[in-house]
């Protein structure tokens, strides 16, 4: 029982611990932003990696889950006679939730994890405290510029992703279950308000992104510099932020009013 | 690619006005009573060693004794767990990383892995502490930066990546960064591992001139005995978590048998040729 105690109480100092450890880096990368030079050839790269890179996926991925629910909700909405009203569930749903979330846990398996694990490789190879040693901050060098690079590309491949999902559900609404045009896009175009539910959709990405970049590069400073580790910490990194995400989402909705 | 040239001249690129970035010039690098231990492996307990300025020190050990962590420490990028690492009369212990980056930018050091950034060019590579600390123009940087790659006997690798390269090649061009700035004390991580021979004098040949025309306080740890033996002003042997200080001489004249084991076949013929230097010239 006593032991039990204990290590309840260990694991709770870790998590602290852990928290501070997080929020400490967090406020160094924000204060590293506005830090000269500006690294913007360094942002320019991260971005063209983690979003230019990760076009195809979500692409594919947006319009894959558009053509199941175009043909999940079709199905389903037919049994009452509702089925002009695919456009707006379709609308609804892409927007404020499965949007942000899915490119969230996609961009995470795709683009954190390979921050994590290429900042891990640079700790293990020495090149961190290679930069230490030549008096460059390495929060400034390498971290800065791939949180920043997650954050921002973040809203727009969930853009990108909602599109491709309508152009699917269209594809399957449409084209195949024969739904009229007109009526699918005038549901759309009538159920979503730009103000509640994309602010909302971009909100919630821009959230996802920040904390994925906290999370990517925070996992890969703080590994252990050894193969293992960077294999530890490239898993925690999906771990860790796809729960994230998900907690968020809940948060951002409850707050925002469904 | 390999420069076939021997020569390995390196001239001044000052770019803090020839002054030194350094204050004091007592005790250089001290260590003082220094312990440090990782889990239940302790490394130094109570170290005590000092360093003089313009010299080249030579840190000899087993593995585990602690020569790269001591180097680690030089450099600010290990704490001990107590005691003081002082450079030129700064106390590293307990600076801030922010507080340690004035410090760092009078010292060069070469990683026992190179560790050059595997995503930017030999070019980008090198001339990284020159774009980050200078103010130099880029005529300027890349012409310091084929001077020194010329000095390791690298040509035309310019554009290459690490990864393009062989381990020597890599070693040369970490090394290469390490000097560009001209730093007053140069850590070396085995400086000559991965070379072939007429590397290794192109190296040792290169940090005497460095040492010599430039005065750079120069640290090493090597296997390489024979360059070891002839570069170093001073030696220390890490064992048991302290140290044991001395001159080559005394070193390669040294009953103690760590130390013969360590000095070997190298040891006996750099006496025998000192001793012939002597006779022939006793004065």
């Amino acid at each position: 029982m006593t032991n039990a105690v204990a290590e309840l109480g260990s694991r709770s100092t870790s998590l602290i611990e852990g928290l501070g450890r997080v929020a400490n880096f967090g406020g160094g990368l924000l204060a590293s932003l506005f830090r000269r030079p500006s690294r913007f050839g360094f942002f320019l790269s991260a971005l063209f990696n983690t979003g230019v890179l990760s076009i195809a996926l979500i692409c594919l991925s947006g319009f894959t889950v558009g053509m199941v629910l175009g043909l999940q909700l079709y199905t389903t909405l037919s049994r009452f006679g509702a089925e002009e009203g695919l456009g707006a569930v379709v609308g609804l749903s892409l927007i404020r939730e499965l949007g942000p979330v899915l490119t969230g846990l996609l961009v995470t398996g795709r683009a954190g994890s390979a921050i994590t694990a290429e900042i891990g490789a640079m700790k293990a190879t020495e090149q961190l405290d290679g930069l230490r040693m030549m008096a460059i901050d390495p929060m400034h060098f390498v971290a800065m510029p791939r949180a920043l690079a997650l954050t921002l590309s973040m809203p727009l491949l969930n853009a990108l992703f909602i599109t491709l999902s309508f152009a699917g559900a269209y594809a399957v609404g449409v084209t195949l279950q024969g739904l009229d045009g007109g009526v699918y896009l005038a549901g759309l175009e009538n159920a979503v308000r730009f103000g509640e539910d994309v602010g909302q959709s971009l909100l919630k990405s821009l959230v996802f992104g920040l904390l994925l970049g906290l999370i990517a590069t925070y996992k890969g400073h703080a590994c252990a510099p050894d193969a293992a580790g960077v294999a530890r910490a490239t898993t925690s990194t999906v771990v860790t932020a796809s729960v994230c995400i998900l907690l968020a989402d809940y948060v951002i909705t409850a707050l925002w009013g469904v | 690619m390999q420069s076939a040239s021997s020569s390995s001249s390196v001239s001044s690129f000052s770019s803090n006005g020839g002054t030194s970035r350094f204050a004091s010039d007592a005790e250089f690098i001290e260590l003082r009573g220094v312990c440090l231990a990782f889990g239940h492996r302790q490394v130094f307990d109570g170290l005590d060693c000092r360093l003089r300025k313009g010299g080249t020190h030579l840190l000899l050990g087993g593995s585990g004794t602690g020569k790269s962590t001591m180097l680690r420490m030089i450099g600010g990028l290990q704490r001990p767990d107590s005691g003081e690492v002082l450079v030129a009369g700064h106390s590293l212990a307990q600076k801030t990383e922010k507080q340690l980056w004035p410090i760092r930018k009078g010292i060069g050091m070469l990683f026992q892995n190179g560790a050059l950034l595997d995503s930017m060019t030999v070019l980008e590579n090198v001339g990284l502490p020159l774009r980050e600390h200078t103010d130099a123009s880029e005529v300027s940087i890349r012409a310091r930066i084929a001077e020194v790659l010329a000095a390791v006997g690298l040509e035309d690798v310019e554009s290459l990546l690490p990864r393009e390269l062989s381990g020597g090649m890599l070693r040369r061009v970490a090394f290469a960064r390490a000097i560009v700035r001209e730093p007053e004390i140069l850590l070396c991580d085995e400086p000559f591992s991965g070379l072939d021979p007429l590397n290794v004098t192109r190296i040792e040949e290169l940090l005497m001139q460095l040492n010599r025309d430039l005065g750079l306080t120069i640290v090493v740890t090597s296997h390489h005995m024979a360059s070891s033996l002839r570069m170093a002003d001073q030696m220390i042997l890490l064992r048991d978590g302290g140290c044991a200080a001395g001159t080559p001489e005394e070193f390669a004249g040294s009953d103690d048998s760590i130390i013969t084991e360590f000095l070997g076949e190298d040891g006996r013929s750099f006496l025998a040729r000192r001793h012939e230097l002597r006779d022939r010239n006793p004065s």
